[in-house]
């Protein structure tokens, strides 16, 4: 499985969301890939979901075709893990 | 043998940062395969980092040639150092300084109350840039001058989020990280000026602001437009820039889509050399320092007050841009200022998240405003001190902390190479 981790310069605060979508992944034994990028190139790549803020969901919700979850604070585990458990209710 | 060492290994950023990295993942104790891989990606990163720097800095050198030479008539550009020629020639140190930087940084953490780990990777990268260049600018080189970017860096990474740590919890409402980014000074001056002038009752979380203006969030988009218009006035006043046979319509619609794909580049390549470094970073940290607290990127407070970034970013890009004419029409620098886009976006939209904690939507506005003035003011400054460096490269990223610090580091740096000789 492959997901995005997305911001707006793709550096900083994508890396902090990647590094606790990964935490999440370990402790279910979800075996994943995630990378993080930025808000533009993202639109050139391919995943199975992506996670973000909330502000830039709405936008790439309308242009990418995979899953799109905001996510408000990036370091919460419980957070992400809702957002995990979404995306693997409705595959 | 020194010699041979200096030129292929420490002059040479590409190899270094991969040697870096590999020295982070057998820390880690990973296996040889990712050793291997991780090595080969940090190289990779330098290098198109390096690409990247140099597009941006491309488009905006012929900027103030062009403008030089309107104005005293003649073009003065010497065989000194160049924004591109910076990080091929001194990459190394800087690489060295981060290196010996990040193991300061750790001690402060761990042997003093300033318990700061600073987890902010593209800005590991740029503090010893800004640091090492500041050196350079001073006079000095080699071993002095790693350890001069090394102290200076450790010195911010530790003690800049501290003193700003009660402005961010105030937002986030608990004690959990703290931020890391050179807003520091300019979300300082908000937070001040917000608690004396805002009012905390109205909220910028209770308006509804258009979708629309979510536009300006891909900065890539927002930047090249404008380069495109700052491109338009430069061929109005300065036609010589425009070379015969060319056009001055599509000219700078070409300045401004190498603009915008170069900070694509130069963030991709960011991101290959970071994310090989961040990991190590942090287990290390969380392994050695007990009640260490995270410094992140300035984005992570974004989602607790995101109407206050986009006021934030529209506030300051109108009080800087109307500041830049003025300054640019007198020629109080010295050099054409350009609009801060990148700036008035992370910088100020985390001093109006700041401000607005302090002083609800009255107070991100008013500190917000403050903060951009000082913006223009210290970009305009730091410019000219980095005249020799990295002057283009600050003329897009600068007007913060590294506009703040980098001069007094050169201060400094010159009172050290009196010293030293």
């Amino acid at each position: 499985m492959k997901f995005l981790a997305v911001c707006g310069f793709g550096v900083g605060s994508s890396m902090v969301l990647k590094m606790t979508i990964e935490k999440v992944c370990r402790a279910r034994n979800i075996n994943c890939e995630v990378q993080n990028t930025d808000l533009t190139s993202v639109k050139g790549m391919e995943a199975d979901a992506v996670f973000t803020s909330p502000e830039i969901a709405m936008d790439l919700k309308q242009t990418l075709k995979c899953p799109v979850f905001g996510i408000k604070k990036y370091m919460d585990q419980k957070e992400v893990e809702q957002a995990i458990n979404q995306f693997l209710e409705n595959q | 043998m020194m010699e041979f060492i200096t030129t292929n290994i420490l002059r040479n950023p590409p190899v270094l940062l991969g040697l870096i990295a590999a020295i982070g993942l057998i820390v880690q104790r990973k296996n040889i395969a990712d050793i291997v891989k991780g090595a080969f990606l940090a190289a990779f990163g330098m290098f198109i980092l390096d690409t990247g720097v140099g597009l941006v800095a491309g488009t905006i050198a012929p900027i103030n040639s062009a403008f030089q030479e309107a104005i005293t008539g003649s073009t003065s550009v010497g065989e000194s150092l160049n924004d591109a020629t910076f990080t091929s020639s001194y990459g190394g140190d800087v690489g060295l300084a981060m290196f010996l930087g990040l193991i300061l940084h750790l001690l402060i953490a761990r042997f003093s109350k300033v318990k700061t780990i600073f987890l902010t990777g593209h800005m590991l990268w740029w503090f010893p840039f800004i640091f090492v260049a500041a050196g350079v600018e001073g006079g000095l080189s080699g071993m002095p001058l790693v350890i001069f970017g090394a102290v200076t860096s450790a010195l911010y990474w530790s003690f800049m989020p501290w003193i700003m740590r009660k402005f961010v919890w105030d937002v986030t409402g608990d004690k959990s990280f703290l931020i890391g980014h050179p807003t520091g000074i300019l979300s300082i001056i908000s937070g001040i000026v917000a608690r004396k002038f805002g009012n905390k009752e109205h909220s910028t979380e209770d308006i509804k602001l258009p979708q629309s203006l979510s536009f300006f969030r891909e900065i890539s988009v927002t930047g090249g437009i404008v380069i495109f218009i700052m491109y338009i006035v430069v061929t109005i006043i300065a036609p010589s820039i425009v070379s015969e046979g060319e056009n001055m319509f599509f000219l700078s619609l070409k300045q401004a889509i190498t603009f915008a794909a170069g900070l694509l580049i130069m963030l991709y390549g960011v991101r290959l050399l970071i994310n090989q470094i961040i990991p190590a970073f942090q287990g290390i940290s969380e392994k050695v320092i007990p009640g260490s607290i995270p410094a992140f990127d300035c984005p992570i407070i974004f989602n607790y007050r995101p109407n206050a970034v986009i006021i934030g970013f529209i506030v300051a890009m109108i009080t800087s841009t109307v500041m830049i004419i003025i300054a640019n029409s007198f020629n109080v620098f010295g050099v054409i200022l350009i609009p801060l886009v990148v700036t008035s976006f992370f910088e100020c939209g985390s001093a109006a998240v700041i401000g607005e904690g302090q002083g609800g939507i009255r107070g991100a506005i008013i500190g917000t405003f403050v903060a951009s003035i000082f913006m223009v003011l210290i970009m305009g400054i730091s410019v000219m001190i980095y005249n020799d460096t990295i002057q283009n490269w600050l003329l897009v990223f600068g007007g913060n902390d590294f506009s703040l610090f980098g001069p007094i580091a050169k201060l400094i740096a010159d009172l050290f190479s009196g010293v030293i000789g």
